[in-house]
């Protein structure tokens, strides 16, 4: 049976691949650019993440129920389609791993500090294995389960946090520079250009013509979640402290005190985050996995899975001996290759299908 | 297919195998844990010295486990050690104490007077890049040492350090003297526009110490912990106190009075003189800055309700005027209060009201030249208390029980 | 029962052995030639009965009845050994085209259900479902008559799955009183009931029932292709069909759902379910089904709304209990000891003084224990339970607490899993948390919270790809179908559940009772 998505899960999925990594470590480094505007900025960059989920939804769209890398390789012959799909599979493959590392330094950090790094990303590869080989589908349903969670527990966070916002921390609005600004909107439109995935998603869904609804409240949740992070962090603990902070999402709920029993429960916040970060993991995976396997024509995915975990693990704790050498990758060295691969390589497919549209009805009309 | 599930099942198993053997990384058994209730912070001109109030569980659970017995233990044990920085002084603990320090728990840390004029700066930085210590930590000021602070005992709470937080809270709640101020909190302010913060007193009262259980045999102990003044921090230092009427003042002008009390003065037909109690039930502060010919000026608006709590004027509450006139007290009063604090502050030179967030909230732009030199604006700027203080009841009765007695002997 | 069409096709699964192949052969005109071939086929035996009678109305033809004694009702067949006899010694003119053959069938066997049989392994195996067989000297056939009988157990009240409130009638061994019981509460024509054959030794009858129209066609065909498609010698219980036609080979969740209850499976035909039911278990059957079905009682359709809702919110709470808290109690007092209130952990801290062991051992030792004691439960002899519980209640309980090897709160945390786990109605379902939550217990004392976490994620995955019956098993969470959730954490009002689950029973039929019927005091005032 052809798996088949629903335009929610696909929100979902949207939804889970940009938001573990966007508020982990953006909102503070937003906050240290543009102080008590950082908001704004990322209102600017989620109004950019939905240009680019708008363009990325219309190449989508032209597709016609075709694999990704079958669609590239009937547009721009076998040897192009062959290049994007490895350059996509190695870009997937990249992103995994640097993702798996800074996830990983990330629980090392709140939780898990005397736990060798090794075993840490041995698990999170094999649970991320584990559920890309249930297929795309199951991927899918858990990504729609997580998101209901996650709307569950926003709620309730921001409830119970109610007392210790203070909105005069925002005032006065524009205080910073327009430059500043649109400067700190960067690190965030870097991870919402991972909206790209939707390339590959589209040929699973059910319904491929939603895919642009799908790709713009997807964007939008995962843009609006970084702005209920940096505007919590900034209305409890005001633009100097938020900088202080390597993961603001975590000092605030650290703060939460409610009678005797409900405090310190930022451990309950990171583990449903744990769940959304799984998600984006598997996510990554089947990227690389189904990059490679099609454009390399390979027999058995379930290998493919395994060979590519394996390498995963190897190189997330292998590659970095520094945890802050991986953060630089993490958030510099990665930028550049974020937005080659996810707006770059877009546009260039969106300029082939231009130019192919215009050869391909020539060639209709020659035939007829 | 069988063939393959069976090596994934030896994989999953060896995984398993692998987790049991090895998985003993950040486990950490309840009973290698010691579990600190608060922490003092000591500065002895050289070293800093961090003392920790470790509690003794089975001595507090009244679930012995068996063993044991045979008299009173004492439920905390107070030690200190010493190093070149905090975290350094932390550390030499492991070499004295068989368990490992768990400051989760933690819920006030002390600091004496000579590390506060050294400066919080560095304890700052411990609570925030650690996860073990909580942010939510209260902070108090001693006089003295924080060691002697830790190792008394405290009447009704076996928990001392769990005990000081529960008078600042309900300190708080019912006088709104002294404020509550958490570790982010201090940060907060320290890092804030204005530089400048508060640290609410804690004291020992008394000259002996209660730091033996034999005390607890009579009905008074010899010393108690008392709150007192409020400490004020210019740039993460120290620089003076505020008494405890100046420090309500500051309650009020940075809005943090949730109940209180006012004493006003009274004087019945005869000239008799006596005193009011109102009870302050609400209170809420706007000080808003203005510009008046280039010269920065602050209004506080307050506006409180409160009722009458004790009266010992000979008055009838109904006649028209005397609530007037107590309310015309009450109003005094307070902008007595507001304005000794706002002085006091002035001479301290720091901002601990939040004025200068306000500025810069409502003048950005004039905000820029005065950040160089906020200490001397604010010094400049003067208050004008506006307050609006409103009568809600007047209790159950409403005559006072002097004025029944002088109608009677008519 | 027999059932010509099955037995002829079943035949042929059995023509593999030597022994078969010999007899598979036609019925002879010579009367003793094939008694005597039964009686070799059946391999003797006492209670194969044989009595030659002689028919006088026909030149004393004869004809023989044969059946095996105690699986045919004794009844029965006296009533019609006088019946027969009685027309035996009768004389009367016949005609000539009538044979004795024809008179027996149409005129003298006083038994509802006759079927007429060819060959002798045909009648062998309709003797060995319970039923007689009259051949008559000089015909090719004879005639089968369904005698079944024998000794059936009582329909008494379901041991395994019992209510408050509701039918207390249960399935039985016998596969015909199981039908019996469904027929009695849907009397409907569409009510189908398709048998089936299964197993080579024990030839285990089996019905899948269904209603048409209600039921999804593409289901009924996929439970008919997998059961078609089952070799075995032996079907002693649902359960050896079960493991053969669920979906996924390895998982620890119940794709199947069992049920000893009539108003169970007819509610479960009601909602375009498929009943299989086995013949020798009361269990029946039902697919396909979603995970939220287990936590479903058919008592909560019986009592009032709200309460139904309440208690489904129970279960699922009491599931993830039963799973997690070991886990959670590990994690928390071994790697995030800050998240307990401070009291608590004093508490905690005190009983744990002078324990020898790490929680994770600890809590591995009290849950083995108490598994040891719940199979104990099980398996002993129903006289010396009182002995089993004062040992296992006091010896383990009390006794280790106070030796200081377990502590106090461990003993809570165990004692409360295990009632957790017995608040699910579905056993299958409480069985699938008891597995998993070894698992997670390792994880947590391993990773903490992050293990259970890691846990918890392979599990979801796990559970959104399995399917039952090609029916996501997570159904009305995902993929998402909203009109479905009126029926799986709240139970809403029968006036309300206008449809039938979408996408579980037939689409086009869905809707299952009339609108506006939402009492309103209006309609009883006019």
């Amino acid at each position: 049976m052809k798996p088949a998505i629903s335009t929610m899960q696909t929100v979902a999925l949207v939804q889970s691949t940009i938001t573990p990594t966007i508020v982990l470590a953006v909102p503070s480094v937003m906050v240290s650019i543009a102080h008590h505007d950082a908001w704004i900025s990322g209102i600017i960059a989620a109004v950019v993440g939905l240009v680019m989920a708008l363009g990325i939804a219309m190449i989508g769209k032209a597709n016609n129920g075709q694999l990704f890398v079958a669609w590239m390789e009937s547009l721009f012959g076998k040897p192009i389609g062959l290049t994007i799909g490895l350059m996509l599979g190695i870009y997937y493959f990249n992103s995994f791993c640097v993702i798996l590392r800074s996830f990983a330094n990330f629980v090392s950090d709140i939780v898990l500090d005397a736990t060798p790094l090794f075993m840490l990303t041995s698990i999170m590869v094999l649970v991320a294995a584990f559920t890309v080989m249930q297929g795309i589908e199951a991927v899918a349903r858990s990504a729609s389960m997580v998101l209901f969670l996650i709307m569950v527990v926003i709620p309730v966070s921001v409830f119970i946090l109610y007392t210790d916002i203070d909105f005069k921390r925002l005032i006065p609005v524009f205080d910073t520079s327009p430059v500043r600004m649109a400067i700190a909107s960067f690190p965030p439109i870097g991870w919402l250009s991972e909206v790209s995935i939707l390339l590959l998603l589209t040929p699973y869904m059910k319904k491929p013509g939603s895919v642009l609804r799908a790709g713009l409240i997807g964007s939008l949740l995962s843009s609006s979640q970084l702005v209920l992070v940096i505007l919590l962090g900034l209305t409890i603990f005001g633009q100097q402290l938020v900088p202080l902070m390597s993961y603001a999402f975590v000092n605030v709920m650290a703060i939460v005190e409610v009678g005797e029993f409900l405090e310190r429960i930022e451990v309950f916040t990171v583990s449903v985050w744990f769940l959304t970060m799984y998600i984006k993991l598997s996510v990554f995976l089947f990227a690389s996995v189904h990059c490679l396997f099609h454009s390399l024509r390979l027999h058995s995915e379930r290998h493919t899975v395994i060979g590519l975990s394996l390498l995963a693990i190897a190189t997330a704790s292998g590659e970095w001996p520094r945890n802050m050498n991986s953060g630089l990758m993490a958030t510099l060295v990665n930028m550049p290759v974020l937005l080659i691969m996810n707006i770059a390589l877009p546009v260039l497919i969106a300029i082939g299908l231009l130019f192919t549209r215009g050869r391909r009805k020539q060639g209709g009309t020659q035939r007829s | 297919m069988s063939l393959r599930i069976k090596r994934m099942l030896c994989a999953v198993l060896l995984l398993l195998a692998a987790l049991t053997t090895t998985g003993c990384w950040n486990r950490i058994e309840l009973n290698e844990v010691a579990i600190t209730s608060a922490t003092g912070v000591d500065w002895d001109g050289e070293n800093w010295i961090v003392s920790y109030q470790v509690l003794i569980p089975a001595a507090i659970s009244s679930v012995t486990g068996g063993s044991g017995g045979g008299g009173p233990k004492s439920p905390i044990i107070v030690y200190s050690t010493k190093g070149k920085t905090i975290r350094d002084a932390i550390m030499h603990s492991y070499s004295e104490s068989p368990r490992k320090l768990f400051f989760a728990h933690n819920r006030v840390v002390v600091i004496g007077e000579k590390a506060m004029q050294r400066g919080v700066n560095e304890l700052i930085d411990v609570y925030f890049r650690n996860s073990s210590t909580r942010e939510t930590v209260s902070v108090l000021a001693t006089p003295g040492t924080a060691r002697r602070v830790l190792e008394q005992f405290m009447q009704l709470q076996a928990i001392s350090g769990a005990g000081m937080k529960e008078i600042i809270l309900s300190e708080m709640k019912n006088t709104s003297i002294l404020p509550n101020i958490p570790v982010y909190q201090l940060a907060m302010e320290v890092i804030g526009d204005a530089k400048s913060a508060v640290v609410p007193e804690i004291f020992v009262s008394g000259t002996e110490d209660t730091s033996s259980l034999e005390s607890f045999g009579s009905t008074s102990i010899p010393s108690k912990l008392k709150l007192g003044r409020l400490a004020v921090l210019k740039d993460d230092k120290m620089i003076g106190w505020m008494n405890r009427k100046e420090s309500l003042g500051a309650s009020y002008l940075r809005d943090s009075v949730q109940q209180s009390y006012v004493v006003v003065p009274c004087e019945d037909d005869k000239g008799k003189k006596g005193y009011n109690t109102i009870h302050v039930l609400k209170s809420s502060t706007k000080v808003i800055p203005k510009l008046q010919n280039g010269q920065l000026v602050f209004t506080a608006d307050v506006d409180v309700t409160g009722t009458l709590m004790e009266s010992n004027c000979a008055q009838d509450l109904y006649k028209p005027g005397v609530i007037q006139s107590l309310e015309q007290g009450g109003q005094k009063q307070v902008s007595n209060l507001l304005q000794e604090a706002w002085a006091k502050g002035q001479e301290m030179k720091a901002d601990v009201f939040g004025a200068a967030e306000k500025t810069h909230r409502k003048y950005p732009k004039q905000w820029k030249e005065w950040s160089k030199n906020w200490d001397e604006v604010f010094k400049e700027a003067a208050l004008e208390p506006k307050v609006k203080f409103r009568m809600a009841r007047m209790g159950l009765s409403n005559k006072s029980f002097q004025y029944l007695m002088d109608k009677e002997g008519k | 029962m027999p059932n010509d069409k099955n037995a002829t096709s079943s035949g042929k699964t059995s023509s593999s052995s030597g022994q078969a192949k010999q007899a598979e052969q036609v019925l002879l005109p010579d009367l003793d030639m094939n008694i005597e071939r039964l009686h070799r086929f059946l391999g003797g035996g006492e209670d194969i009965v044989c009595r030659t009678l002689q028919h006088r109305s026909f030149d004393n033809t004869r004809y023989a009845l044969m059946y095996i004694d105690g699986i045919v009702d004794g009844g029965v067949i006296s009533t019609m050994l006088l019946g027969l006899l009685d027309d035996a010694n009768q004389y009367a003119e016949m005609r000539e085209d009538t044979t004795l053959h024809r008179h027996l069938t149409e005129r003298s066997i006083a038994i509802g259900k006759l079927s007429e049989i060819e060959t002798v392994e045909q009648a062998c195996y309709a003797m060995l479902e319970g039923c007689s067989i009259l051949i008559v000297e000089g015909s090719l056939r004879a005639i089968a008559m369904d005698t079944t009988g024998g000794k059936t157990r009582a329909v008494e009240e379901p041991s395994s799955q019992t209510v408050i409130r509701g039918p207390k009638e249960g399935f039985t061994e016998n596969l015909r009183t199981n039908t019996s019981l469904i027929r009695k509460i849907i009397k409907s024509p569409d009510l189908r009931f398709e048998y089936k054959m299964i197993g080579r030794q024990t030839r285990t009858n089996i019905a899948v029932v269904y209603l048409e129209g209600i039921a999804e066609a593409e289901v009924i065909k996929e439970v008919h292709r997998r059961l078609d498609a089952i070799d075995i010698d032996g079907v002693l219980e649902s359960g050896y069909i079960e493991e053969f036609i669920q979906d996924r080979a390895f998982t620890p969740f119940p794709l199947l759902q069992n049920t000893e209850r009539p108003d169970t499976a007819s509610a479960a035909l009601l909602e375009g379910q498929v009943v299989i039911m086995v013949s020798g278990t009361p269990f029946a059957l039902v697919a396909p089904v979603t995970f939220v079905k287990f936590f479903q009682s058919s008592e909560d359709y019986y009592q009032r709304y709200d309460i139904a809702t309440f208690l489904r919110i129970i279960r699922m709470t009491s599931f993830f209990i039963s799973m997690l808290l070991p886990s959670l109690y590990i994690a928390i007092t071994t790697f995030h000891q800050e998240m307990l209130p401070t009291s608590l952990l004093i508490s905690l801290a005190a009983q744990r003084e002078g324990i020898p062991f790490p929680a994770l051992l600890e809590a591995f030792l009290m849950e083995i224990t108490f598994e040891i004691l719940r199979e104990a439960g099980v398996r002993m002899p129903r006289i010396i339970g009182p002995a089993i519980s004062i040992v296992g209640a006091l010896v383990l309980g009390q006794a280790a607490v106070q030796a200081g090897i377990i502590s106090a709160a461990m003993v809570i945390v165990v004692s409360f899993t295990a009632i957790a786990s017995f608040v699910i109605p579905a056993v299958n379902m409480g069985i699938a948390a008891r597995l998993i939550r070894f698992i997670l217990m390792i994880l947590a004392g391993t990773f903490g919270l992050f293990g259970i976490m890691s846990g918890l994620m392979i599990l979801l995955a796990h559970l959104c790809g399995l399917r039952s019956f090609g029916k996501p098993y997570m159904m009305p969470f995902a993929p998402f179908v909203a009109s479905n959730l009126k029926d799986v954490l709240v139970r809403v009002p029968w006036w309300a559940m206008r449809k039938r689950p979408v996408k579980i029973a037939n689409d086009n039929n869905a809707i299952r009772e009339g609108a506006g019927q939402k009492p309103s005091p209006d309609q009883e005032g006019a």
